[in-house]
C-alpha cells in the first residue's frame, strides 16, 4: 500500500510558533489556521502594534474578517475609516460593516456614502452598517438611500421600518411610482402597515390592473401568482381591517 | 510513482502559498466549467449498522448528467482539485482547520474503438474499462503540520472510479459489480468512494422558478404528510429525477475531525459540535500549446463552494453569486445583508402572500448562514435510516439539517421555505409558515441505508425523457 506521510517544513514552523500572534497572523508561510489562531489570540488586546498588525491584516482575505472583527472590538475607528477608502471592495466592505456596528453618530454620513458606492456588496455592507444603528437619527439617510433608488433602495426602505417613523410612510408612498419591482413591493408593506384610506384608491388601481404571473388553468393552493396585485390586496386589506366597521 | 510526487508537490503549494481559498449550476461563470459545478455537500454521522462512530462527508458534482450520455459518459476533471473542509475549531469561524483533497488522473487504455467501454464491464478491473480513472486521497491537519495521502487502498487496489451504468448488458448487476467494490477501505478505517450516482436531491424546480408557479393541489402539507415519505401531491414534478451526479463520498471516524481527537458526548462541550463545505480549485494558469494536452501551473484557486443548501440560489443575488462561490466561508459576513432580510421573507411572503415573518434582521438564518457552512452537532445519535423524518429537526428529527448536518434525503427545500418563513423563532411555527412546501416529498429512487448512501446510478439503457426524468419516479436503475 503506498501511503506518504509529509511533515512539511516543520522546523521552520516550530520557530514561527515561538513569535508574537502579530507576526504569526501576517506570516504567509503559515497556513489558513494558524494565522487565524494568531489573529484570535489577539481579540481584545488593543496596544498600537497589535492594532497597526490588525490594520495590516485587512490586506489579507485569509485572516481578515478576524482582523477587521478585531479591530472593531478595539475602538480603532481611524483605522477601519482608512480602510473604507480603500482600493480593494472588499476591504471596504469589511470596514463599512464593522464601523456600523460602533453606533457612533459621525460615522453615518461616511456610511451613507459607501452606502451608494458602485460596487453593489460596498453598498450593501455600508447598509448593513447603517441597519445596525438604533437610534433614529439614522433615518434620513436610510431615507435618502431608499429615494434614490439604486440596488440597496429596497433594504433601506425594510430596515427604515424599524422607526414606525411617518416619514417612512411617506417616502414609501413617492417610490411607489418607481419600476423596481423589490422595491415597491416593500413599499406596499409599509402602506398595508401603516396607509389610510386616502391610499386606497391608488392600491385598487394597482390590484385591478396588474397582471398576473401564472397562466390560466393552472392551479395554485396556497400560494397564489407572484405580482404586485396581490400585494395590493394585501394592503388594502390590512388597511380596511383599521377602520371602523361603518366606515367600510 | 513519478506522477504520485508531482501531485504531492502541488498539494504542498497549497499549504506553502497559503492560497486556500446546493447548487446545480448556480453562478454564470460555473455555467462555463461543469466539471468544477458543485451541487451538494451533505455531512452526518453514519445511519450505517455498526458505523455510527463516523462522519460521512460527501459531495456532488456536475449536475443534471443524462444516464445515456455514451459512448463518453462522464468524467472527474483531472485539473480540478476536490476539497472536503472541516471547521472544528475558534467557534466554527468558516476557516479550515482539516482539509480532505480529491484529485483524479485519468488512463486512456490502448484500444482502436470509439468507446470509452468496452464489452461486459463486471469488474471494476475489467480492461474495457478504456476510459480509467483514479485518484489520491490527502488528508491535512493545518493545527498539527502534517498530511498524508492514499494512492491505494488497504489491499494495495487502486482507488479507482466507479465506471458508468450503461445497462443490463453491458454493466449486468451494476451495484454488486461495480458500485459497491468502488467502496475503497483505507488505513484507519477510512472509507472512500468517487462514481456517478443518482441525484439525491428533490425539488419540483419547474415550478419554483415559473415564479412559485406551484402545480394543485396546494403545496401546502399538513398532518400525516409531513409525516411520511412519498409524494401526496402526484401533480408536482422532481427536476431532478432520472438524472446522475459525479459522486465523491468519505467516511471517516468521528475522532479524527474533532480538535481534541475524542468523540464528544456532552452537548456543551467545546468540541460538541463541527462544521463542514466542500470547494473546488483550478491552477491560476492554463498553458495550451498545440496539440498537447493543457498543462495545469501555479496555486490552486477557488472557483465554487457548497455548504447549506438553497444559499446560492436562493440568497445570493445574480451580480455576486460568482464572487460568492470564489470566496471563503469566513468572509461570509460581507453576504450578511442579503440573509438579514431576505426578500424571499420579507417582499415574497409577507409582502405578496401574506405571511406573518419575523422583522429583520434575521438572527435566525444568519446563525445558519454566515458563515455558510453545515454544522452538525456529535453528540445527537444519528436517526435510524428507516425512522428518519425528511423535515428533519422541524420534523422532530434532531439528527437531520439545520443541527444535525445534513443527510442524504433530508428535504432542505421544504425545511428551507419554512425556515425562511421563521419557523425556528418564536410565535413564528404557525400555519401556514410551518405547511410550506414545493410538494415533491422524497426522491424519485430509493436511498442506500449504507456507504455510499446515495443510489446507484440511473442505467443509460432504462432512461429515457418519457419515463426517466418525468419527475414521477420511475426507478431507471
Amino acid at each position: 500500500m503506498k501511503t506518504a506521510i509529509l511533515f512539511f517544513s516543520f522546523s521552520s514552523l516550530v520557530a514561527f510558533a515561538q513569535d508574537p500572534a502579530t507576526a504569526r497572523m501576517l506570516a504567509p508561510q503559515l497556513n489558513v489556521a494558524e494565522r487565524n489562531n494568531a489573529c484570535y489570540e489577539l481579540r481584545g488586546v488593543h496596544s498600537p502594534e497589535a492594532i497597526a498588525a490588525l490594520a495590516s491584516a485587512l490586506q489579507s482575505p485569509e485572516v481578515r474578517s478576524c482582523a477587521a472583527r478585531n479591530l472593531r472590538e478595539a475602538g480603532a475607528v481611524q483605522e477601519l475609516k482608512s480602510a473604507i477608502a480603500s482600493a480593494d471592495p472588499e476591504i471596504r466592505a469589511a470596514a463599512a460593516r464593522e464601523l456600523g456596528a460602533l453606533g457612533k453618530p459621525e460615522l453615518i454620513e461616511p456610511l451613507a456614502r459607501a452606502a451608494r458606492d458602485p460596487n453593489l456588496l460596498v453598498a450593501t455592507n455600508a447598509l448593513e452598517g447603517l441597519a445596525q444603528y438604533q437610534d433614529p437619527s439614522v433615518l434620513p439617510a436610510l431615507l435618502s438611500l431608499v429615494e434614490s433608488g439604486g440596488p440597496v433602495a429596497a433594504m433601506a426602505l425594510s430596515r427604515a421600518e424599524q422607526f414606525e417613523d411617518p416619514a417612512v410612510l411617506t417616502v414609501a408612498r413617492k417610490v411607489m411610482a418607481t419600476r423596481d419591482v423589490p422595491l415597491r413591493l416593500t413599499a406596499l408593506r409599509e402602506i398595508g402597515d401603516h396607509g389610510d384610506t386616502s391610499d386606497l384608491p391608488v392600491l385598487r388601481e394597482l390590484a385591478a390592473k396588474a397582471e398576473r404571473v401564472a397562466p390560466a388553468g393552472r392551479g395554485f393552493g396556497l400560494v397564489p401568482p407572484l405580482d404586485l396585485s396581490r400585494a395590493a390586496q394585501n394592503a388594502i386589506r390590512q388597511i380596511e381591517g383599521r377602520l371602523p366597521s361603518r366606515s367600510l | 510513482m513519478r506522477q504520485q510526487i508531482l501531485r504531492f508537490c502541488a498539494a504542498s503549494l497549497i499549504v506553502t502559498a497559503g492560497a486556500f481559498a446546493a447548487s446545480h449550476r448556480n453562478g454564470p461563470m460555473l455555467l462555463e466549467d461543469q466539471t468544477a459545478n458543485l451541487n451538494d455537500f451533505y455531512i452526518f454521522r453514519s445511519y450505517e449498522t455498526g458505523r455510527s462512530d463516523r462522519v460521512v462527508m460527501s459531495m456532488s458534482a456536475q449536475g443534471f448528467q443524462n444516464p445515456d450520455n455514451g459512448p463518453s459518459y462522464y468524467k472527474f476533471s483531472d485539473s480540478v482539485l476536490y476539497r472536503f473542509n472541516v471547521n472544528n475549531s475558534r467557534g466554527l469561524d468558516g476557516n479550515p482547520d482539516i482539509q480532505i483533497d480529491f484529485l483524479f488522473h485519468t488512463t486512456l487504455r490502448p484500444n482502436n474503438t470509439f468507446l470509452s467501454y468496452f464489452g461486459k464491464i463486471d469488474s471494476i478491473d475489467n480492461p474495457g474499462i478504456l476510459l480509467y480513472q483514479t485518484y489520491q486521497v490527502t488528508i491535512r491537519d493545518l493545527n498539527h503540520q502534517h498530511q498524508v495521502t492514499f494512492v491505494e487502498d488497504v489491499n494495495g487496489h487502486a482507488l479507482s472510479v466507479a465506471p458508468p451504468n450503461q445497462g443490463p448488458n453491458a454493466t449486468p448487476d451494476y451495484e454488486t459489480n461495480l458500485g459497491q467494490p468502488s467502496v475503497f477501505t483505507l488505513p484507519g478505517g477510512i472509507r472512500v468512494f468517487a462514481g456517478p450516482r443518482d441525484d439525491a436531491f428533490y425539488f419540483d424546480s419547474g415550478a419554483t422558478f415559473d415564479f412559485l408557479n406551484f402545480r394543485a393541489p396546494a403545496p401546502v402539507l399538513s398532518g400525516s404528510a409531513d409525516q411520511a415519505p412519498g409524494s401526496p401531491f402526484p401533480n408536482a414534478v422532481d427536476g431532478f429525477a432520472g438524472y446522475n451526479i459525479s459522486l465523491i463520498a468519505v467516511e471517516v471516524p468521528i475522532t479524527m475531525l474533532t480538535a481534541n481527537g475524542q468523540v464528544p458526548t456532552d452537548p456543551k462541550d467545546p468540541n460538541a459540535k463541527i462544521a463542514g463545505w466542500a470547494s473546488t480549485y483550478r491552477q491560476s494558469l492554463t498553458i495550451r500549446q498545440g496539440t498537447n494536452d493543457p498543462q495545469g501551473v501555479g496555486d490552486w484557486v477557488q472557483v465554487d463552494r457548497v455548504g447549506n443548501p438553497l444559499t446560492v440560489e436562493a440568497l445570493i443575488p445574480l451580480p455576486l453569486k460568482d464572487q460568492w462561490n470564489r470566496s471563503q466561508p469566513a468572509n461570509d459576513r460581507q453576504f450578511a445583508a442579503f440573509i438579514a432580510d431576505p426578500v424571499l421573507a420579507s417582499a415574497v411572503f409577507h409582502g405578496v402572500f401574506g405571511l406573518k415573518v419575523p422583522p429583520a434582521p434575521r438572527s435566525d438564518l444568519l446563525s445558519v448562514y454566515v458563515p455558510d457552512i453545515t454544522r452538525i452537532d456529535l453528540t445527537i445519535p444519528p436517526t435510524p435510516f428507516a425512522s428518519q423524518n425528511r423535515l428533519g429537526p422541524l420534523g422532530g428529527d434532531l439528527a437531520g439539517w439545520p443541527f444535525g448536518g445534513r443527510r442524504i434525503g433530508d428535504d432542505v427545500v421544504d425545511i428551507g421555505f419554512r425556515a425562511v418563513a421563521g419557523v425556528l423563532v418564536g410565535g413564528f411555527d404557525i400555519a401556514p409558515n410551518n405547511e410550506l412546501g414545493d410538494g415533491v416529498n422524497s426522491n424519485d429512487i430509493p436511498y442506500l441505508d449504507h456507504f455510499p448512501f446515495h443510489a446507484p446510478p440511473h442505467a443509460g439503457f432504462s432512461h429515457s425523457q418519457e419515463a426517466g426524468t418525468n419527475g414521477h419516479g420511475t426507478p431507471t436503475n
